[in-house]
């Protein structure tokens, strides 16, 4: 066993994992990222395309105050008004954080940004450079990270947090790797692991993102929020399927046929059109599939041909990719379909990134509560870099303070142990990757788009059978530890499974339409000041679930 | 369906157990659009559970799932095969850990004593960044550190220990562009081996984003400022 000691552990190296290392690494804190994968590579962080945030001085008219305002009212009610308030407030200092350290973003010749529109924000405000923003603030994080010493595990899986009466000490993770487990002692853990686009078929996240952090806090019992509401990506490529899942935001500016050649958002919205929000287009192509007016590839049409070169120009990545894969937007339609594409709820936390249990912070995708019922573009890598850099300050504050208890060996070594008895299982009726691929066919068709009581009953049950089916039919082929894909997938598939029950519970409960939650059989939207938040905790490894009330002060 | 297959020969190596790597062929089912890394998913789920290979973001962003195949280093998900026979392999000039999956280490390290990162730059005041920014539209700034190029380098095949390979010199050459860098890039690259590259441009062929490394890292290091 490999044993690591430091005062501040973070799991996920996408943005908000980053920024949280760098913030408490600054403050004199020893600091340790570990990923599944490799570092800066697994989150969505380096496929992100725009970050939005006001800069004083930079669109006449538009403010942070109005930045606040749009955020809550995409967030219909559920949005905790504090965090939204320190995320649009901070935005400008941590761009300008991000500048120094080298980050570059497109401006025009008289030195202002280059600011893109985006649907539902009132003002352009959306930052960029060229279409790799997120790669070039993942780069340019690595290097700081690597620059003051923050010290990086990869081909680590955090399996369980340490807890004890003092709060979080530290965690245990396999290391692929080496073939060995990992006991990281912490003062502190920020958990910043993203979303769980593994849920569904097409997801635009990486294949790592499985919830793992979720399950991590509820099992050390932290509260999940909201996190019936998924935000699927409306407009992605499903062929070729070298690309499939692939983001075309140039969508905004083209036009969508079914297979009949209809311009169908002329039925859902014939104001916005295609530029309409992201829950508006998902449900308008989820019917269209469902009723079968698809192409050979069981997508609906995307026609983005004779738009302005300057349009072209913008989304160039996006068009050279495709055109290496034979489709030149400029003249070919594309099929696309919507794709899982962001957790909107995820651990509650306060202004401070603290969860509830001591010792444990998180930031980034894997949070709730900042997005509400539905999250604007752009705003969730603002998201990441504001909360992610909260996280790391006040993690850091809490560690010169506390911590540094034993960790809880015993429940270590019962956690390595169990592990390693999934690893000697051997070949059995199913692979861990058949439960997932049922998993991801159920919550496509009924825990999706568009959801209802008989579809969601149904879910349900089926979930359980593939939970029995995993825990007593599923083998794990290969042995050992040594970059154990099997034993990988059936680490993660039970984490989905937890998680897909609890987004049941939840969906089911929310006997409403708001924001990304579309229930057919309750279609009208409930006005904001009815709003109640649904948590969830974890009994005796299932999901329970209360109802809290949220005070009607969003403005 | 057609019933028809082809051959799949992939590079098989676990150091804790084989003495020597060798090569596992699989008979896989004719399709079409399979991209190489559907190849690999499908025969860790029907054929071989104990084959190890990388990927992440499926889209060709993240630059994690480079290997050969038929000789040439690409990107695993961005690449289509073509219903003929393939062989995969690791990428070349990297020692192997298991599988497809090679070790970067030894790269990063050198990568280190480069100062990767805005060097000497002045990190007090945002009002600085605006005054100093200009665009460089550098395509080193698109590299992946997929390190396909690599593999394809007939310099860092004959002497690593004296080149240390274009991707490094990509990389040096994107803080060499950016406008906070106030470091010598060029001279570090001399320094570094730079007058070792043979110029064969094979770096410039194999990058999936594209960069032409020789003229837009290797050149620019080298012209004098």
């Amino acid at each position: 066993m490999i044993t690591e000691v430091t005062d501040i552990l973070v799991i996920g190296t996408g943005s908000a994992g980053y920024c949280s290392a760098i913030e408490a690494a600054r403050r004199g804190r020893s600091v340790l990222l570990a990923d599944k994968g490799l570092a800066g590579k697994s989150g969505c962080t380096v496929t992100a395309e725009q970050i939005a945030a006001v800069i004083p001085g930079m669109i006449r008219g538009d403010s942070a105050e109005i930045h606040y305002r749009d955020t809550l009212e995409a967030g219909k009610g559920l949005s905790d008004p504090a965090l939204v308030r320190i995320m649009t407030e901070e935005a400008h200092r941590c761009i300008e954080k991000l500048e120094r350290l080298g980050a570059l973003f497109t401006r025009n010749r008289d030195g202002k940004y280059a600011l893109d529109p985006m649907n539902g924000h009132s003002y352009p405000r959306s930052l960029y450079y060229k279409d790799i923003t997120g790669k070039m603030i993942i780069d340019t994080l690595k290097a700081e990270a690597e620059r003051i010493g923050v010290g990086v595990m990869e081909d680590v899986q955090i399996i369980s947090l340490i807890t004890g009466d003092n709060g979080v000490s530290g965690a245990v993770g396999l290391n692929f790797r080496y073939a060995q487990p990992v006991l990281i002692r912490a003062r502190a853990v920020v958990l910043a692991s993203g979303g769980a686009g593994e849920l569904f078929p097409l997801s635009t996240n990486p294949v790592q993102s499985t919830g793992d952090g979720l399950i991590l806090a509820l099992k050390a019992g932290a509260v999940v929020r909201d996190i019936e509401f998924y935000q699927f990506y409306p407009v992605c490529l499903v062929y070729p399927k070298t690309l499939s899942g692939f983001v075309l935001g140039i969508s905004q500016f083209g036009r969508l046929y079914n297979s009949r050649g209809e311009r169908f958002m002329e039925k859902h919205d014939p104001v916005r059109m295609e530029s309409a929000t992201r829950d508006i287009l998902s449900q308008a192509i989820f019917r269209e599939i469902r009723e079968g007016q698809v192409g050979p590839h069981g997508g609906v049409y995307l026609d983005a041909t004779g738009l302005n070169e300057e349009i072209y120009e913008e989304y160039s990545d996006a068009i050279s990719i495709t055109r290496k894969h034979g489709i030149d937007l400029k003249i070919d339609r594309v099929e696309v379909r919507p794709a899982g594409h962001y957790a909107i709820g995820g651990i509650k936390i306060n202004e401070k990134t603290e969860t509830g249990v001591p010792g444990l912070f998180s930031a980034g995708e894997v949070t709730g509560g900042i997005h509400g019922a539905n999250r604007l573009g752009n705003n969730s890598m603002l998201d990441t870099v504001v909360f992610g850099m909260r996280a790391g300050r006040f993690a850091a504050e809490y560690a010169a303070e506390n911590g540094g208890e034993k960790a809880d060996m015993e429940q270590a070594i019962g956690e390595i142990k169990r592990v390693k008895t999934l690893s000697e299982r051997g070949v059995r009726k199913y692979a861990p990757w058949q439960i997932k691929k049922r998993l991801q066919k159920i919550m496509d068709e009924k825990v999706g788009i568009i959801k209802s009581k008989d579809q969601l009953v149904s879910a349900g049950r089926e979930l359980k059978t593939l939970e029995d089916q995993l825990r007593e039919e599923t083998g794990v082929s290969a042995r050992g530890f040594f970059f154990n894909r099997s034993l990988r997938d059936y680490l993660e598939t039970a984490n989905l499974l937890i998680l897909a029950r609890a987004i049941v519970l939840a969906s089911l409960e929310r006997e409403e339409s708001r924001g990304a939650h579309f229930r057919e059989d309750y279609p009208d939207v409930v006005g904001d000041e009815e709003a109640v938040s649904l948590e969830i905790t974890l009994e005796g490894g299932d999901p329970v679930l209360q109802k809290r009330a949220l005070s009607g002060e969003t403005q | 369906m057609s019933s028809e297959a082809f051959s799949v020969k992939i590079f098989k190596f676990d150091p804790s157990i084989d003495a020597t790597p060798y090569y596992k062929e699989f008979l896989i089912e004719t399709g079409t659009g399979q991209s190489v890394l559907d190849l690999l998913k499908e025969i860790y789920r029907n054929h071989d559970s104990d084959i190890s290979f990388r990927f992440s973001c499926r889209l060709g962003k993240c630059g994690v799932c480079a290997v050969r195949v038929n000789g040439k280093p690409v990107l695993a998900c961005q690449t289509t095969v073509e219903n003929g026979d393939v062989v995969i392999e690791p990428l070349k000039g990297f020692p192997v850990i298991k599988d497809l999956i090679v070790e970067r280490e030894t790269y990063r390290d050198r990568l280190k004593s480069a100062r990767p990162y805005p060097d000497r730059a002045d990190r007090s005041g945002g009002s600085s960044v605006q005054k100093l920014w200009a665009d460089p539209n550098a395509s080193p700034f698109l590299c992946t550190d997929c390190l396909a190029c690599m593999s394809s380098c007939k310099a860092l095949s004959r002497i690593p220990w004296e080149f240390p390979g274009p991707a490094f010199f990509t990389n040096l050459a994107r803080w060499h562009y950016h406008p906070l860098d106030r470091s010598d890039r060029p001279a570090l690259a001399i320094r570094s081996g730079i007058s070792h590259c043979t110029a064969c441009k094979s770096c410039s062929k194999v990058c999936p984003k594209g960069i032409d490394v020789y003229k837009e890292a290797i050149e620019a290091l080298e012209k004098k400022p």
